[in-house]
């Protein structure tokens, strides 16, 4: 599902992120990947999403090759591949309804088809009564929620996230990977970028190490 | 990629949600299309004043009276009397022998019996053409002095119509003018809707960054914006035909009462539908074209990050 073939990234400012890393993820798969900040997890998820592009080697979505894919083209891309942030960049002017439905109307989703999905979607993370309430009266958790609801959404066949605990505490981290667990299970590939070395553990997962822009090692729990 | 790539449906859901937007701030969208209504009615205004300043200068009267002179080997009165009498609207032709015309030369210049001395009269004999009121416009004087002039007999044919051609070349001037401002207030519409947009566009950064995480086009993107530039435009130039077909009202009255002054009758030209559709294409145009530039510029530098 995501392939990266000796992939190296080097910012323009010289800083090198990554330094010939190849890796393959089954479909179906899930994978933690682990590493103390700064050791390039966020910049090999940005790889697979085309907001970064690798001075080196190559990256593979579903067999496509990404590392130059035309700009226009990245859009249909990112529609393929749910992703979730630290931060959820949810948009606080509307309501979590609205907030999830956007990644339809994005693709052209018929309106009259949204509403269902979106209710369905928010009833999987829980938060099917929250959907008129604006984000910013959720708690840390339920908006870290709302951007998963709006990831999956789209049914995407890859699902990428960056530090998505990182803000919550110990209980709600768990649910939330819980939850990305749930989907693996469903069939969906999944990959999280964390630096909680337990979660690999707790859920018996395996986990990908880097360490300052290359693979390590760190072998599956 | 072209907005033809947004289906029609998308199309008109954002259209809903822009105009939505600008009816949630009334009083910014107000001042914005106050001010391009005030750019657009300027040249609009002028364009109409010389429509009607054309119009009445097709209708000034030269004298009506025609002098056409005859080359010296020209015979005499005879047979070129005939013929002017046969053309269209001539209603009296007398002709003014050489002899008569160093007379009324010697009057005219108060020059006693000065004149009598010469061997030779060099005046030429002419015909003084009179025509009828309906015939007076300057296109039709100036056809019918062609017509006569090319004659073999007639040697130059003489009308007043000096001031008719300063009027007609004010009000090319006043036109040239008019188009100047045009090009330059067209510009301003472009610029203020282009910095509108700018300043939306910046505002709304971070929305346009998580639409293109989630896998939005630049075409949905833009949008947006495009007809939120579209519609002030748009709605810039209605109000502009209002403020002109307004100002023509009340002008209306005052040139007629002028006009009837002069024993005429005289009612302004207002803005027709060519006049009021051509008015909401070049706003609605401008608009487009400012948003369209403005957003193309920014909407690279926007990424998810």
């Amino acid at each position: 599902m995501l392939t990266l073939d000796r992939v190296s990234k080097r910012y323009p400012q010289g800083h090198t992120a990554l330094q010939g890393v190849s890796l393959e993820l089954a479909s179906g798969s899930m994978h933690f990947l682990t590493g103390h900040s700064g050791a390039g997890k966020s910049t090999l998820l940005k790889l697979a999403t085309a907001m970064e592009r690798p001075s080196g080697g190559r990256v593979l979505v579903d067999g496509t090759d990404v590392s130059a894919i035309p700009r226009r083209r990245i859009p249909y891309l990112r529609r393929a591949i749910g992703t979730v942030f630290q931060d959820h960049k949810l948009l606080f002017d509307r309501t979590v309804y609205d907030n999830v439905a956007l990644a339809l109307q994005v693709c052209n989703f018929p309106r009259t088809k949204i509403a269902g999905r979106v209710q369905a979607v928010l009833g999987r993370v829980g938060l099917a009564h929250h959907q008129n309430k604006y984000p910013i009266t959720l708690s840390g958790g339920e908006q870290q929620r709302v951007a998963i609801a709006r990831a999956l959404v789209n049914k995407p066949d890859l699902l990428l996230a960056d530090e998505p605990t990182g803000n919550l505490d110990k209980q709600l981290a768990d649910e939330i990977m819980d939850l990305f667990y749930e989907f693996h299970q469903f069939g969906m590939t999944v990959l999280v970028a964390t630096h909680d070395l337990d979660q690999p553990q707790r859920l018996g997962l395996p986990q990908l190490r880097l360490e300052r822009g290359c693979l390590t090692d760190a072998g599956a729990a | 990629m072209s907005p033809l790539r947004v289906p029609l449906r998308q199309h008109r859901e954002i259209l809903g949600e822009v105009t939505g937007r600008l009816l949630r701030q009334p009083g910014a969208t107000l001042m914005t299309v106050v001010v391009l209504a005030a750019a657009l009615a300027l040249p609009a205004a002028l364009l109409l004043v010389t429509d009607n300043l054309e119009r009445l200068a097709g209708r000034f009267e030269a004298p009506g009276k025609l002098s056409v002179f005859l080359t010296a080997e020209a015979s005499g009165p005879d047979g070129l009397e005939d013929r002017l009498r046969r053309l269209k609207g001539v209603t009296n032709v007398r002709f003014v022998a050489p002899d008569q015309a160093l007379t009324e030369a010697s009057r005219l210049l108060e020059l006693g019996d000065a004149l009598q001395g010469l061997s030779d009269n060099p005046l030429p004999g002419s015909f003084e053409v009179t025509l009828a009121p309906a015939q007076r416009a300057p296109a039709r004087m100036a056809a019918l002095a062609d017509t006569i002039g090319a004659w073999s007999a007639v040697d130059q044919v003489q009308y007043d119509r000096r001031w008719v051609e300063r009027f007609q070349a004010a009000v090319s001037f006043l036109r040239r003018t008019g188009a100047v401002t045009a090009v330059l207030l067209g510009a301003v519409v472009a610029l203020i809707i282009g910095n509108t947009i700018r300043l939306a566009v910046l505002n709304r950064r971070r929305e346009i960054e998580v639409i293109k995480m989630i896998g939005g086009t630049d075409a949905f993107v833009r949008l947006p914006f495009v007809y939120t530039g579209l519609i002030q435009g748009l709605a810039g130039a209605l109000l502009a035909g209002v403020l002109v077909a307004v100002a023509v009202a009340v002008l209306d009255a005052s040139a007629g009462e002028l006009a009837a002054r002069y024993g005429s009758h005289f009612a302004l030209h207002g803005p027709g539908p060519a006049y009021l559709g051509g008015l909401l294409a070049v706003g609605g145009g401008l608009g487009w074209l400012g948003s369209r530039l403005a957003v193309g510029r920014h909407l690279r530098d926007i990424e998810p990050a």
